[in-house]
């Protein structure tokens, strides 16, 4: 296992590099230096001197991949690409190219509130899945079944933008329950909280019922079940120790990967409910081609989604004793 | 009864007793969510502020900086003029806008000087004129807010910077820190302003503009640079990160020909030639004092560390201060304690009275103790809570405008039944603001001065019927342009019908698009009869846009079938801004809608748009008429009533001008936009000001009528929900009840 966890961790450096250059490639292959520098001054300042003034402040006067006059490593490393883009692999997050803040304790300030919409969300969603799925699994081709699998469909073929503007409009407007929008640390969080969560919980509900009601029908049909019924098990039980406990290993082991990535926030959620979080911050990002923010943001999903990978792996590897990381599965 | 099986386990359900116990989690869950539902109240504020007199508004772009010499977009405006005071103001209820000393005790007094230094009459031309000087005297006994810079010990250090002090968690505030004080407004402190404007570390939006009618701005630039250089050569700075601790540079010592401090209250302006727009300068945030001590105070190593700068923290002599500044979440400003005595005037424009808008008369400023300004990133949450009564005033968005207004049978836009029955005002107002379809006069096509170029234009612009659009999208909210200038924005020389592309309706007495008949001929006096150029071929013309999505994609499709009937083509071109910027830059391009927003209150500031010397292409694409046109007769006109007072002789001028462009028609004038903001009926004195964003401390908020029409309005309805929790919990109750069989 630990060779197995060391070669994973050989590939992640590698893997960044290449995100990083595509993030570099894709950027400025539709935005040069000069186009940031004009967006964030304006058309009224961008003569041709305050534009140099920005890029040479921000480093962005230097060659995008290639110093020719410079001598020996400083071709390579005195370029935008070295000191912009690649520097994040020593965790060199720098500053936003827009309001000069550090990005470091930006992302920390905001992950607060990207988590505190985002993992009660997944939790709750994770758990309505598997109850909805257990039930729908448990009476399958019943009415219950049918009503089930119906609903889930319908929830999938509406927008989430529809469920958050709808849920805004009849529990905030009409019902007046929780504001419309807006975040508040402390006692009333909860108030603020409640309407994105139930609106996230229902947009990402339809595809999860019915991708783990799949799952239990798969552990349903083997032969354990029909053993443990043979043995008098009550249904409860065979249903809620034993299939569980098989059909959540495929489940868990994705946990990790979906927990990581919750804290780049929900763009969508914190866009409409006014969260301060990392999803609206990405958004600003872009919109105002703030490329020290953007390559941050994708370098952070990259890492958290490459350590989620590795969780996932191990609790794999945790979860069902028959498999071997690196290696073949145990007899 | 329950049966054992082999495994020690229930095989078929289990007792009554064991069942019911089984529910006792959902019967918890079910009471826990029932008594949650007691605390639902849609109020978005901290009841702490719960009828207090606080202004509630929003802002949807996020704050970049509220630095003095960098903000240019309004929203930051709004927030920074609140905190800074400029030498001049434009008078809150007067029309047309009328400057008046806001910081200066009477009005700048203007010298201009021939090449040998001897006087001359306000009305010499400019050409006469080698240069300016305008002497500016601070009013007395002007304080800035209390603020941690001001601070001094004995020895004359800051107590704040020592290490006792800065050594405290907590201080993350300028409020937070122990020892605050003030001090008297300086005419240095306007030097310093102005002479910020020149380091081009901060790259100010307005160097250039300013660089070219005051003097000496480009060598004080020269100046700071060389100083900044030394500053960062020196031992006690090697090593320090320029960005993260920039040097501070004591701009007292950095020699400006521009501006001369005479005494502790008299400061002296040079200006290198005739510009007598420069009085609207003095009214821009960008010449509001800035003291030395807060930029001495926020370049400490210690404070930048805590997030403190002079771009979050502005530091003022204005109604308010900053008391909590979270750009990505809210902004609160809070009564400044040291503001001087200012009152509301006692004199407005006709109907003001009558509006109220004078009861406040004599009453000392501000009225309004807090003013919370909430970040929302769309509109229609800001709308719902307009609604709801949690902001006091909103415009109406696009997509809400049939549902909230009313149009009568003149076209005239009345507030619909709802909002009037709650109170609710609406006012309307004029921007600034003139949007227009502009031609690349450097385009073999649609561009150059000769009279069949000029018909071609004028066809096309008959052709887009912009009275029908205003209808179309606008639901006629906005106004059809008929010059560059917008009617009833407070700036004259605008004009009431363009004779080359609309003519007046007899029955409504308004102006409407001349028939497209006309525009047939002038198209084939233009050399494209029937649409169809010299090769046979269908004009084919390309409009360029960076905007996109589905409200575009429908203006398109107007544009295009307007220009149809003419025979003429347009193809979209759409692409992103920086794209857009290119073309511009290079003249490779032949129609584009733009807008342009005033800066001030005078006909100059719209006509330097069609300046020749001003055209993009020929600087390089920094200058601002992007038509790249070049009339003689136009810039010959424009460089005489540029700087000419108001007058007949201008007005003369402005007509002309506007006569000359009209044919030419480099641009289509499209529409100006129309304001319809809706206001609350518990906020008062508000009234509309397209120049001046220093209206918050006029306003006034009845925090008690406030507190019972929102608690009026937003009684929580929690039947449907405790109806469903019941229901839900009740089937899971019940299903846990019924007895386990086997599957």
């Amino acid at each position: 296992m630990l060779i197995y966890l060391l070669r994973r961790l050989a590939y992640v450096i590698p893997t960044l590099i290449g995100v990083n250059l595509l993030v570099f490639a894709l950027f400025f292959l539709v935005n040069t230096p000069d186009d940031m520098a004009r967006e964030a001054l304006g058309d009224k300042a961008s003569s041709p001197e305050q534009l140099a003034h920005w890029k040479a402040s921000r480093g962005y006067d230097l060659p995008l991949l290639w110093n020719g006059g410079a001598a020996g490593a400083a071709k390579v490393t005195r370029t935008v690409l070295w000191t912009k883009s690649l520097s994040l692999l020593w965790g060199d997050l720098g500053r936003s190219d827009m309001t000069r803040e550090l990005i470091g304790p930006a992302l920390r300030e905001r992950v607060v509130p990207s988590l505190c919409v985002s993992l009660p969300v997944f939790l709750a969603t994770l758990l309505l899945n598997i109850v909805l799925a257990m039930q729908s699994a448990r009476r399958r081709g019943g009415a219950f079944d049918m009503n089930v699998q119906l609903l889930c469909v319908l929830l999938m073929s509406v927008s989430s933008l529809i469920y958050i503007i709808a849920g805004q409009y009849a529990f905030a407007k009409v019902m007046r329950l929780t504001p419309v929008s807006g975040f508040q640390p402390g006692r009333d969080m909860a108030l603020f909280l409640a309407l994105p969560v139930v609106t996230g919980v229902v947009s990402s509900l339809g595809g999860g019922v019915r991708l783990y009601r799949t799952l239990f029908l798969e552990e349903m049909g083997r032969d354990y079940v029909r053993t443990a019924r043979a043995k008098g098990l009550s249904e409860a039980r065979i249903l809620y120790v034993h299939v569980l406990r098989n059909a959540l290993i495929p489940i868990v082991t994705n946990v990790p990967l979906q927990l990581l990535m919750l804290m780049t926030g929900n763009m969508l959620l914190e866009n409409f409910f006014s969260i301060p979080g990392l999803g609206g911050y990405t958004i600003g990002a872009l919109r105002s081609q703030d490329f020290a923010v953007v390559r941050t943001m994708v370098f952070l999903g990259s890492v958290l989604y490459m350590l989620g990978m590795l969780l996932s792996d191990i609790c794999y590897c945790l979860a069902d004793p028959r498999v071997r990381l690196g290696g073949g599965a145990r007899p | 009864m329950t049966t054992k099986s082999s495994t020690g386990t229930t095989a078929r359900g289990g007792g009554l007793g064991p069942r019911l116990w089984r529910t006792a989690p959902l019967c918890l869950c079910l009471c826990l969510c029932l008594l949650a539902t007691r605390g639902c109240r849609n109020d978005p504020w901290p009841s702490a502020w719960s009828g207090s007199d606080t202004y509630y508004t929003s802002y949807t772009a996020e704050i970049k900086t509220l630095d003095p010499a960098v903000t240019y977009y309004h929203h930051e405006g709004v927030i920074l003029e609140s905190i800074v005071e400029m030498p001049l103001g434009y008078d809150y209820l007067r029309r047309p806008y009328e400057l008046k000393p806001m910081l200066l005790d009477r009005m700048p007094e203007v010298t201009w000087l021939d090449a040998a230094g001897r006087a001359l009459p306000d009305d010499a031309p400019a050409a006469e004129v080698a240069r300016g000087e305008v002497l500016l005297t601070l009013r007395e006994g002007v304080r800035f807010q209390p603020h941690p810079c001001f601070a001094r010990d004995a020895d004359g250090r800051n107590p704040n910077l020592s290490e006792g002090v800065l050594g405290r968690a907590g201080l993350s505030r300028p409020g937070d820190f122990p020892h605050q004080s003030t001090r008297e407004l300086r005419a240095d402190d306007l030097r310093t302003a102005l002479t910020r404007l020149c380091d081009r570390r901060l790259a100010s939006p307005v160097f250039s503009n300013l660089s070219s009618f005051v003097e000496g701005m480009p060598a004080c630039s020269e100046a700071i640079a060389a100083e900044v250089a030394r500053l960062e050569s020196l031992p006690e700075n090697a090593g320090r990160d320029r960005e993260l601790y920039p040097v501070c540079v004591d701009y007292g010592r950095i020699p400006f020909a521009g501006a001369e401090v005479l005494d502790g209250r008299r400061l002296r302006l040079r200006l290198s030639r005739k510009y007598p727009q420069f009085r609207y300068w003095l009214a821009m945030h960008f010449f509001s004092p800035v003291p030395q001590e807060a930029l001495e105070f926020y370049s400490h190593p210690r404070i930048a560390d805590r997030g403190l700068q002079l771009r979050l923290w502005p530091v003022g002599t204005g109604a308010y201060r900053m008391a909590e500044c979270l750009p990505h979440e809210r902004i609160v400003l809070e009564r400044n304690p040291a503001y001087r005595d200012v009152r509301y005037p006692a004199q407005g424009a006709p109907g003001d009275r009558e509006a109220g808008l004078l009861d406040d008369a004599g009453q000392r400023l501000p009225l309004t103790g807090r003013i919370v300004f909430n970040f929302e990133r769309e509109p229609l949450p800001i709308w719902m809570k307009f609604q709801q009564g949690y902001y006091d005033d909103n415009g109406i968005p696009a997509d809400m405008l049939d549902a909230s207004v009313t149009v009568d049978a003149s076209g005239d836009i009345g507030l619909g039944d709802e909002f009037a029955a709650r109170g609710v005002r609406m006012v309307k107002s004029v921007q600034a603001t003139t949007y227009y379809v502009a031609f690349n006069l450097l385009d073999a096509t649609v561009g150059g001065l000769s009279e069949r170029q000029c018909k071609l234009r004028q066809a096309i612009s008959i052709a887009l019927d912009f009275h029908e659009y205003v209808d179309i999208f606008s639901n006629g909210r906005d106004i059809a342009a008929q010059s560059i200038i917008p009617p009833g924005a407070g700036i004259s020389g605008s004009c009431d019908l363009n004779p080359f592309t609309d003519e007046t309706d007899p029955q409504t007495g308004r102006p409407r698009r001349l028939p497209l008949s006309h525009a047939r001929r002038l198209l084939a006096e233009a050399g494209y009869p029937g649409g169809v150029g010299p090769d046979g071929r269908p004009l084919t013309l390309h409009f360029d846009d960076s905007s996109s999505g589905s409200g575009w994609k429908t203006r398109h499709q107007w544009l295009r079938a307007r220009l149809e009937p003419l025979g003429i083509v347009l193809e979209s071109r759409v692409t992103d801004s920086n794209r857009l910027r290119d073309k511009l830059s290079r003249g490779d391009w032949q129609l584009m809608m733009r807008a342009w927003v005033a800066d001030y209150p005078d006909p100059e500031n719209f006509l330097f748009l069609f300046y020749g010397p001003n055209a993009t292409v020929a600087n390089g694409g920094h200058g601002m008429n992007y038509s790249n046109y070049a009339s003689e007769t136009f810039d010959a006109l424009f460089r005489r009533l540029e700087t000419m007072p108001d007058g007949p002789e201008r007005a003369r001028l402005l007509a002309e001008a506007n006569r000359v462009l009209q044919h030419d028609a480099p641009y289509v004038f499209a529409y100006h936009r129309r304001d319809l903001l809706l206001v609350h009926r518990w906020l008062r004195n508000y009234k509309p000001h397209t120049m001046a964003n220093t209206f918050l401390q006029f306003l006034r908020v009845r925090g008690a009528e406030r507190e019972a029409a929102r608690r009026e309005w937003n009684p929580p309805l929690v039947w449907p929900v405790r109806l469903a929790l019941v229901l839900a919990f009740g089937a899971a109750i019940a299903a846990a009840l019924r007895p386990q069989g086997r599957g």
